[in-house]
């Protein structure tokens, strides 16, 4: 306890690695692409300044607007969507009952595959003429769709698929906040004569909230960066651009038409956003949030 | 968990409700890979097949008394071509059946043999299993150490620092693309293993993450153990390690994952085919297909069977591990 | 766990042996060819954009420049795609690492110009004995002078072509000797063959006269030119999408689709429907030949695109530049193999076993290319070709330009509006772009 009024530079020496290489290609890169947002910058040329032109120009570019719209429908129909079926999921599987092994296994088998791999798969599914989708209505006697070709699918169909890729982790983590509820909690309410439905909403939710919480922030984080699936399932943003999301919108700006300080307004654009939100939840959500 | 596996089986009504449920979601969470490990074993004719009827199985693998009408006409056209393959093999003069090359007929294992000559993926194979253990094991032991810091010690400028790192997390990769480029051909490491491994073993989430476990360890016990004059990396090594094995196993599934996954990095910054990894392999090799269902299934099976495998091999840990960990925010 | 280590960290060393081993492999496979390293000899780096069957024929071809002379040394590096390739090539300009050599579309081609990461081949030209200029086929050689001064050199140029399936022509009563050659006429193969493979009680026809890809810029400007028109010029900076021709040409493919004789597909998807019989006629890339013939189970033609006021198409494929990297003597290798592999012989053989049309006009006239046209007749069309082919407008901005013409073609078959409503305003935007982008 003496050594207290000394700098400890030996705790430095923990950090060193993890810390040389997040500022050297994490945080030196976010000034930088800082400073080329307020350039204009082809990646071939001299980069030219051009001020706050960048950031004036996102508030008329009507695509911005659009990327902006069709990224907050991912989110607010994918984050609830695959929160409410993986807590179901985790739910069930933390009945004592056989095969939970089984189970699990099968439901986490979409987060190990690449994203690249199940585009491919999931872009067959969807396949207008020889996908397995419009056969599975074909046999119902229901009219084939053009799924990823039509501007109103397009968007439920990246959702779909991304809420199947995703659910395994997010059960898991919900499987782990549930074995953190006391038993006896549950074996009080049944004495008590507490139905299933009472002892979910005054027991399990309540004391699952701050699971619920953390997979809500990571899951909205998530969503908001959502870009390969849209990548290799609709090219060029979709149909009537109904897939354009923030990211690829970037991505386009920064990679196909060499728009580099503009792309990087917008990634900071987003970032503030990111920022803010999370900030939000911490500051107004997380007070619903019960902590045991 | 495990403990309610060994429970015996209760004949309770409400169990069979939850089967049912869990079995339908299991049958969608499930039926997109088999359908692909499906497809890539038929032939063109076969995938290309429009119509009301969902074949499931290839038509070298189906029972007879499954085959449709059509399937039957599909199956014995296919028969013919493979007698007029052999014979066009046995005498050259019939090589030719009215004016048209006679084609090889197709065999199950074709898309996968097309895929699997069509790029180099054993080196591909091999360089992701040198950047996946690489980055896993490397940091796992530095996020470990930075994490140990952040909760046992006390530094000026800690608190900022920590934030600092999560910040690092906001910013989409993409926009760090061309920054993080500049950084490594300034470094002279574009094109090399360096540039695959090195900017990937820090991991701000991995800090996070063992953190909070760590925050959950007594710290009466680490300042008894400093009073006891134990040192800070005796201390680490010889509690803190074999303590945290559940979130450390989470966290090497997961960065294993992320690398095994990883492509648009992998694309940038490097060059040669002898560098490449799996997924920029995949990706390369499904602009070259376009619409060749057969060997994109096959070559998609290929890249997701060895993490399949491997998770089976590491899932008891992982388990164990998510059971014991918990999220405690 | 112990153990589990123990056994990773074996495993990674098993991987690194493996990996130094598959470098050795490699290494002696060079000696025959590809790949390796350069042994003492200038390295000449080429990014390219060509996989699969067209990718083989590349590494045959660098693999025998390679071994044909013995002071330079060509690494092909395979790039996966354009897109790709593009991408790459950007990234690495901005880190001073470019390859010596890469394939390019003219839209970059004029950004490097104008930043001069590019050699002017007009002195390498000047150094030769023969006078190569000459020979070049004259559309290629324009496409690829800028300002008076050849930039870029013609490698992989393609044109688009008419596909059909001569046995349902047979079936149908139309002779499969004579595929159609003006754009009425398509359309009205198209209904003859739809119509014929309609079910009496009105169903869904089996099979289908015609498909396009579906916003597919390349297609459209092709029929704008068939139908007279002229597109953006490449001085002045004005569109010329809100005259008649290109309405015609969007109205031409709207009526086919609304009649529901042709079909639009995305990408390449129409390709598959034309192997699995599904639709008679579809137009694309030459390039594609290569790509489906394994696949084609039936008797098919390959057409020169049919035309109306004019017969005109226009070239796609990519030019190769050489990077200027400050090392002559990679620059003198560049351009000994582009000369290599552009010239009479090898570039009749390059085009024969690609459908890329050559370079060269003497490579026409080549025994290897003549035989080959006498074996295959569906070789035939590109050449046919030749005499009227064009080539896009030269903007550094076309990317952006593209992108936007894609956008109003894809709502213009999606809402099926007034065809002369959405040229005008695609009119317009471009000559926005143009404004802000005057070369």
């Amino acid at each position: 306890m003496l050594k207290k009024k000394k700098i400890d530079w030996g705790a430095y020496c923990y950090l060193v690695p993890v810390f040389g290489i997040l500022l050297c290609f994490h945080v030196l890169p976010i000034f930088y692409s800082l400073a080329i947002s307020f350039y204009r910058w082809d990646l071939i040329g001299e980069a030219e300044w051009v001020g706050l032109d960048n950031f004036a120009r996102l508030f008329d570019d009507p695509m911005f607007y659009k990327s902006l719209v069709n990224t907050f429908y991912y989110a607010i129909v994918s984050v609830p969507l695959s929160i409410a079926c993986s807590m179901s999921i985790a739910l069930l599987l933390n009945n004592p009952i056989s095969g939970i092994g089984i189970y699990r296994t099968i439901y986490f088998l979409p987060v190990i595959t690449s994203l690249n791999a199940v585009s491919i798969v999931w872009n067959f599914i969807y396949h207008p003429d020889y996908g397995l989708l419009n056969k599975l209505l074909a046999l119902v006697n229901l009219p084939p769709q053009l799924w990823l070709q039509d501007p109103f699918w397009a968007m439920p169909c990246i959702i779909l698929m991304s809420v199947w890729k995703g659910l395994g982790y997010n059960v898991v983590i919900f499987l782990a906040g549930l074995q953190n509820i006391p038993k006896h909690l549950y074996e009080a309410a049944r004495i008590d004569g507490a139905n299933w439905l009472q002892q979910f909403r005054h027991i399990t939710f309540p004391l699952l909230s701050p699971t619920t919480f953390f997979v809500f922030v990571m899951s909205t984080i998530g969503s908001f960066q959502v870009f390969s699936q849209i990548y290799m399932m609709t090219p060029r943003g979709g149909p009537l651009k109904s897939t354009m999301v923030i990211v690829y919108y970037l991505y386009q700006k920064a990679f196909e038409k060499f728009e580099f300080g503009y792309a990087l307004a917008i990634a900071f654009v987003l970032f503030i956003m990111i920022f803010s939100m999370t900030l939000f939840n911490k500051l107004y959500v997380e007070k619903k949030v019960h902590y045991s | 968990m495990s403990t309610n596996v060994k429970k015996p089986l209760i004949k309770n009504p409400s169990h069979i409700l939850i089967h049912a449920l869990l079995i339908a979601g299991s049958i969608f969470m499930i039926f997109p890979f088999v359908w692909m490990i499906m497809t890539s074993f038929k032939s063109e004719d076969e995938i290309l097949k429009t119509g009301k009827t969902i074949v499931l199985l290839p038509d070298q693998m189906r029972p007879s008394f499954l085959n449709g009408e059509e399937d039957k006409k599909r199956i014995a056209e296919h028969q013919r071509q493979k007698e007029l393959y052999a014979a066009s093999l046995a005498s050259p003069a019939s090589a030719t059946a009215g004016g048209k090359k006679v084609q090889k007929p197709f065999e199950v294992f074709d898309n996968y043999k097309e895929a699997w000559a069509a790029q180099p993926f054993y080196r591909y194979f091999l360089n992701t299993f040198l950047t996946a253990i690489t980055i896993t094991t490397g940091s796992l032991i530095f996020a470990s150490l930075a994490a140990y810091a952040f909760a046992f010690f006390k530094f000026p400028f800690k608190d900022q620092l920590f934030l600092l790192m999560l910040g690092t997390m906001m910013l989409p990769q993409q926009a760090l693309l061309i920054p993080d480029y500049i950084i490594l051909s300034k470094l002279h490491w574009v094109n090399t293993y360096m540039a695959l491994i090195v900017p990937w073993l820090a991991s701000a989430y991995s800090v996070f993450f063992l953190r909070q476990f760590f925050m959950q360890l007594p710290k009466d016990l680490f300042e008894a153990a400093m009073l006891d004059g134990c040192t800070r990396l005796q201390f680490y090594f010889k509690i803190c390690l074999p303590l945290s094995k559940p979130p450390m196993v989470t966290l090497g599934i997961f960065s294993f994952l992320g690398t095994w996954n990883s492509f648009v990095w992998p694309l940038i910054v490097t060059n040669d085919t002898s560098l490449r990894v799996i997924q920029v392999g995949l990706s390369y090799f499904a602009s070259e297909a376009g619409t060749r269902w057969g060997p994109l299934m096959a070559a998609s099976t290929f890249t997701i069977v060895p993490l399949v495998v491997m998770y089976f091999l590491a899932q008891r840990q992982f388990v164990e591990s998510q059971a014991m960990s918990g999220m405690k925010e | 766990m112990r153990n589990f280590l123990i056994g990773v960290l074996i495993f990674w060393f098993i991987v690194v042996g493996l990996i130094i081993r598959d470098g050795r492999a490699r290494e002696a496979e060079s000696l025959s060819g590809v790949g390796g390293d350069a042994k003492g000899r200038v390295e000449v780096v080429f990014w390219h954009a060509m996989g699969g069957p067209l990718g083989n024929v590349m590494d045959d071809l660098i693999g025998r420049f390679n071994k044909s002379q013995p002071t330079y040394f060509i690494k092909g590096i395979p790039m996966g795609s354009y897109d790709t390739l593009a991408k790459k090539l950007l990234a690495s300009l901005v880190a001073k690492s470019a390859p010596d050599i890469a394939q390019n579309y003219e839209t970059l081609t004029k950004k490097f110009i104008k930043h001069k990461k590019i050699v002017c081949l007009d002195a390498l030209l000047a150094s030769e004995s023969e006078d190569i200029k000459a020979d070049i086929i004259p559309v290629l050689l324009d496409n690829n002078t800028f300002d008076g001064k050849l930039w870029s050199f013609p490698f992989n140029k393609s044109v688009p072509v008419l596909y059909y399936n001569k046995d349902i022509f047979r079936q149908v009563g139309l002779d499969p000797e004579k595929p159609p050659t003006t754009l009425t006429e398509l359309a009205s193969y198209a209904r003859h063959i739809t119509r014929h493979f309609t079910p009496e009680n009105g169903g869904r026809p089996t099979i289908i006269g015609f498909a396009t890809g579906r916003a597919n810029v390349w297609m459209f400007l092709c029929r704008v030119m068939q139908f007279g028109g002229l597109l953006v010029d490449e001085k002045g900076g004005k569109s010329h999408f809100h005259e008649e021709p290109a309405v015609k040409a969007v109205a031409f493919i709207q009526e086919m689709l609304k009649e529901g004789i042709a079909v639009e597909a995305q990408g390449f998807d129409h390709q598959n429907d034309f192997k699995a019989q599904r639709i008679a006629m579809i137009e694309n890339s030459i390039v594609s030949k290569v790509h489906m013939e394994s696949g084609i189970k039936f008797n098919y033609g390959i057409a020169p695109l049919p035309g109306e006021a004019s017969r005109a198409v226009i070239l796609s494929g990519s030019n190769i530049n050489i990077f200027d990297n400050g090392d002559p003597d990679k620059v003198k290798g560049a351009w000994e193999f582009i000369k290599w592999f552009t010239s009479t012989d090898i570039g009749a053989e390059w085009s024969v076993r690609t459908t890329y049309v050559p370079v060269r006009k003497s490579s026409l006239q080549a025994p290897i290319l003549m035989e080959a046209l006498a074996k295959d007749p569906n070789l035939r069309a590109p050449y046919e070709e030749l005499e009227y082919i064009a080539f896009e407008p030269r903007l550094s901005c076309w990317f952006e330009v593209r992108d936007l013409m894609a956008d109003v073609l894809e709502r213009a078959t999606l809402e099926m509006g007034d065809p002369a409503t959405y040229m005008k305003e695609m009119s317009k935007n471009i000559d926005g772009i143009l404004r802000h982008n005057p070369d």
